[in-house]
């Protein structure tokens, strides 16, 4: 991963947007009640923050755009998942999970000196 | 088109600018905020809580819509950028692939532009070269040439004598620094053969003048002054010493005596000539009183730093007053003395900007009559096209895209003839350099490089525009109506298609009319001087310098036995029929110009007049068959011992001493060339051309080599054969084997020399002879296209008049008569821009006006007579034709 350190913020919440939209086209608000739930409201302190993340994707082309109406009849902006933000998904998802993994296993550590 | 790309239907998506940008993100928060208040509520949140409670989880909203805002802004420009490079890669795809369907067409094309900005891009390359790229020295604007003035001789540039450089470096104060510099011949000996090297002696700090840097050692300094230290050439020093380091330090032989080297310059600094490969100081010329104490013995040039903040008019008015007081002060030397700065550009480049220039214009001319012929080709190709651009047109594409994909058509045609023109531009920048030789200035400085890669690339863009911009404009305009009403078996050509072709060959027969106008002036004046008569017979005559290293030759005595030696045994080697001595060369060597005191007349200095004087030898006017027209030529007998004689030319004799035609008048008479020596007038001589064929010759008086013997001497050896340097080799060892430390040099045919000294008039005449042949042929073809595809629109038009009974001689005359108007207009047009822009050639005219008026006539007539055979050729053809098959056809 080439992100810098300051960045492992926005692109782990780049990767949570492209997997909740891998379920097809949500809406902005979609997204942030799905993150909410998935993560026990644990990563966007902020909703705002949300929307230049998901216009920044757009900027990657991992995500398209289409104005469409809401499930209570509201004009909506939703996003969808392009090829390149599948994929993204896809390659991404082991790495960080691998990377989590570690990092959680280092933390739980008991001693300093390993068996 | 299979698939719309990628890009294109992201654009449809996407907000069209910000405006549009910053709605949408504000709806998309406002929806956000709506649908959490709506959700809050349901909890059981007053509205009012329900808005607060929103906005507190939100955030920011103004931050988060302009950071929102600002991304999609880039995505627009990103996909904006995407979308325009992808249309214009269809549009190129779109243009080789029709350009590919007419090989012809686009070879034609292509061909024509190449050859148009190939040469333009090389002649670029050589007029930048030589005129405009800095010189190779540090601020190279504050440096200039100084010259002494004379208001007796007329002469703007006269070298500097010793003594006055002295006075002007003390007393001047417009210079941070002076030197001064004079040319001389060594041979160098010891390791190896004999060789005689071209050199330059030094007075002054040089380095610090110039501001270069030398490869090792140091170069030249003001101490040196009195010492025998050289400081060698890189070249020279890889060549003759093997690229030795250690030799800095130690002695060579020069001229028969030990230099010390103390230093080596780089490869770049080639001061003051190309062919300078070593620098001595001053000693030999300080040494010798007749050169570094005499005030009137002027053979120095001058170069100087001006102060920062002078210009160059108050650095010109400061040492012109120094020169000024001098002459005051010393009149016998300096009366009517002054001085001037010329600054180092303009004194490398001289007259050569005049021919550059002129040549610059005359291959943009060339560029511009190509440019015509392909515009025309287009025109004719868009024509033929008009059916399908209305149709797209009126399937609604855009007006605009369809001219921008025929501009594309055209900048491909043009980047194509571009790159194979930059290929020519090499090749030919080659060739040019070789053909100049030695008449262009600063020609190593000549090369394409990536300037004029960028010049190429404008002269490309400008070119596509030329070329491409009418046919788009005129194709587009027509409404379909009228292009479907006339289009395929239409009538004809629309009169607004006629005007513009017509138009195109105007300004192709004006402009190949000032080229051959100007071609055809400049041929005339080389022809006239390359018939006039040097006064000499220079065929199978080699000439070369002999130099008696005055180390060791001292005394008259001993130099006039050296060349004794060499002329007699020169003279007895097989082939070899006549030898000659002479310290000057035709067409264009004279030793020097000074005052002559004549028996009867005045012996005040200053109102002397002033004459070529020459030192020759036995036999020299024999050697050169110059026709002695009265009494004698100088002999053997002519010594240090016998009576002091002199030979003048006719113009002396006719000027100045009052003789006849013949000259003959003038033997006997008493002249004086330092008013202590007299000499008897012994012989009248034919005038000889010694400044130049193309300048008049001047009174000259000859006086024997042995009864002044300077070190250096021209050798004259005529032979028996054609080859006159066949000789050399046998003249080289007969020296060597007088005096192992003398080698010839500046060895020439006497032939080639005279050639070589017209060889900057050869270069201007050859090369816009060259351009005005290629133009005159270039409009021949566009002439003979324009007509031809004329006459293929009118096909039909004649096709009824020979049905309806004209004669096929009146259609022949008719069409002929039409395309002869554009071409009558163009001829008016040109001759008026030749007339008024002729004198620019003025300076480059030898004894030739520039309004000859024949020289425009021919050309004039000739051109019109071109463009009739031109024209009648398809009128011709067309009236040959069956008119049924004609009507029904197509």
């Amino acid at each position: 991963m080439a992100d810098t350190e300051l960045n492992v913020f926005r692109s782990s919440l780049d990767l949570v947007i492209l997997k909740a939209l891998s379920w097809g086209p949500r809406h902005g608000y979609a997204v942030a009640e799905w993150i909410d739930q998935a993560t026990s409201a644990a990563i966007l302190i902020e909703e705002g923050t949300l929307y230049p993340a998901l216009h920044r994707l757009e900027r990657k082309r991992w995500v398209e755009t289409e104005w469409g109406v809401s499930e209570n009849n509201r004009r909506a902006k939703f996003y969808q998942l392009t090829a390149a933000g599948r994929a993204q998904l896809r390659s991404e998802t082991p790495t960080w999970l691998r990377h989590a993994e570690a990092i959680a296993q280092a933390l739980r550590a008991t001693a300093p000196e390993l068996a | 088109m299979s698939t719309p790309p990628r890009g294109f239907r992201r654009w449809l998506r996407l907000p069209r600018n910000r405006t549009q940008a910053t709605r949408d993100v504000n709806d998309e928060i406002a929806f956000h905020l709506a649908m959490r208040e709506e959700k809050l509520r349901a909890t059981g949140l007053t509205p009012e809580d329900a808005e607060r409670h929103a906005r507190e989880r939100f955030g920011d909203v103004r931050t988060v819509a302009h950071d929102c805002v600002e991304i999609d802004v880039e995505t627009i420009r990103a996909a904006r950028r995407e979308d325009l490079a992808s249309s214009l890669r269809q549009d190129v795809q779109y243009s080789v692939r029709s350009l590919a369907r007419t090989p012809a067409f686009t070879l034609a094309a292509l061909v024509t532009l190449a050859l148009g900005i190939g040469a333009t891009t090389a002649v670029f390359s050589v007029v930048y070269g030589v005129l405009l790229r800095p010189l190779p020295y540090a601020g190279p604007d504050r440096l200039v040439q100084l010259w002494e003035q004379s208001t007796r001789t007329g002469n703007e540039h006269n070298p500097v004598s010793v003594l006055n450089y002295q006075d002007w470096t003390r007393q001047s104060h417009a210079f941070s620094g002076m030197a001064a510099y004079a040319f001389n011949r060594y041979t160098l000996t010891g390791q190896g053969d004999a060789e005689a090297v071209q050199g330059t002696q030094i007075y002054g700090d040089l380095a610090a003048v110039l501001g270069v840097r030398q490869l090792a050692g140091r170069s030249i300094e003001p101490g040196d002054a009195r010492q025998d230290v050289v400081v060698l050439s890189e070249g020279l020093w890889r060549r003759r010493y093997g690229a030795d380091p250690a030799i800095v330090g130690t002695a060579i032989r020069m001229n028969g005596e030990p230099y010390t080297v103390v230093g080596i310059m780089p490869a770049s600094f080639m001061f003051p000539r190309t062919d300078v490969e070593l620098w001595t100081a001053y000693r030999t010329i300080l040494a010798d009183p007749d050169w570094g104490e005499s005030r009137g013995r002027r053979f120095q040039r001058v170069i100087a730093r001006m102060k920062p903040n002078v210009t160059l008019a108050a650095a010109a008015a400061d040492v012109n007053a120094v020169a000024r007081q001098l002459a005051v002060q010393y009149p016998d030397d300096n009366a009517g003395g002054g001085a001037t700065a010329v600054s180092l550009r303009e004194q490398l480049v001289g007259d050569s900007r005049r021919a550059l220039l002129v040549l610059f214009g005359a291959v943009a001319c060339v560029l511009l009559i190509g440019c015509a012929n392909v515009a025309h080709l287009l025109l004719a190709r868009t024509a033929a096209r008009e059916r399908e651009l209305s149709v797209r047109a009126a399937l609604g594409a855009d007006r605009r895209r369809l001219v921008r994909q025929l501009l594309t058509e055209s900048l491909v045609l043009a980047t194509g003839g571009g790159l194979l023109g930059i290929g020519l531009a090499y090749a030919s920048v080659g060739a040019l350099r070789t053909f100049s030789g030695d008449t262009l200035p600063r020609s190593e400085a000549v090369h394409v490089d990536a300037l004029a890669l960028v010049f190429c690339a404008t002269a490309v863009i400008v070119t596509a525009l030329l070329v491409g911009l009418m046919p788009a404009i005129r194709a587009t305009r027509r409404s379909l109506a009228e292009s479907v009403r006339d289009g395929g078996r239409g009538a004809g050509v629309g009169t607004r298609q006629r005007a513009t072709q017509g138009m195109l060959v105007t300004a192709e027969v004006g402009l190949s009319l000032v080229l051959l106008v100007g071609a055809g002036l400049l041929v005339r004046s080389f022809d006239r001087l390359r018939r006039v008569d040097v006064g000499a017979d220079p065929g199978g005559v080699a000439k070369m310098l002999i130099v008696a290293p005055p180390a060791r030759y001292t005394t008259p005595e001993r130099r006039n036995a050296f060349f004794d030696r060499v002329t007699e045994q020169v003279a007895s080697l097989p082939g070899v029929t006549a030898v000659g001595l002479c310290d000057c060369v035709p067409p264009n060597e004279m030793r020097s110009t000074t005052s002559l005191f004549i028996g009867s007349g005045s012996q005040n200095i200053p109102d002397l007049p002033l004459v070529n004087a020459a030192h020759a030898g036995a036999n020299y006017f024999a050697a050169l068959r110059i026709p002695v027209l009265g009494g004698r030529g100088f002999t053997t007998a002519d010594g240090l011992t016998s009576p002091p004689v002199a030979i003048v030319n006719r113009m002396l004799a006719r000027k100045l001493l009052g003789a006849g035609p013949n000259g003959t008048e003038a033997l006997g008479k008493r002249v004086s060339l330092n008013g202590t020596t007299w000499r008897t007038v012994v012989g009248v001589v034919e005038d000889v051309h010694y400044e130049g064929l193309a300048t008049a010759v001047m009174p000259a008086i000859y006086v024997p080599v042995a009864q002044d013997p300077e070190p250096g001497q021209n050798l004259f050896v005529r032979v028996a054969g054609s080859d006159p340097l066949a000789v050399v080799p046998a003249v080289r060892r007969a020296i060597a084997g007088i005096d192992p430390e003398v080698a010839p040099s500046y060895v020439a045919s006497l032939e080639g020399a005279i050639g070589e000294s017209l060889a900057s008039e050869r270069f201007s005449a050859v090369l816009l002879g060259t351009f005005a042949a290629v133009a005159f042929l270039l409009a021949a073809v566009g002439i003979y296209g324009v007509v031809a595809y004329g006459v293929a629109q009118r096909r039909r038009e004649m096709g009824v008049r020979v049905a309806l009974g004209a004669r096929g001689t009146d259609v022949v005359r008719m069409v002929v008569v039409g395309s002869l108007r554009p071409v009558i207009v163009g001829v008016g047009v040109g001759l008026a821009v030749s007339m008024a822009s002729a004198r620019v050639l003025e300076r480059m005219m030898y004894a030739t006006s520039v309004h000859e008026a024949d020289v425009y006539v021919l050309v004039a007539v000739g051109l019109v007579a071109v463009a009739a055979v031109a024209a009648w050729v398809p009128g011709r053809r067309a009236a040959g034709r069956d008119p049924m098959v004609v009507l029904r056809g197509e």
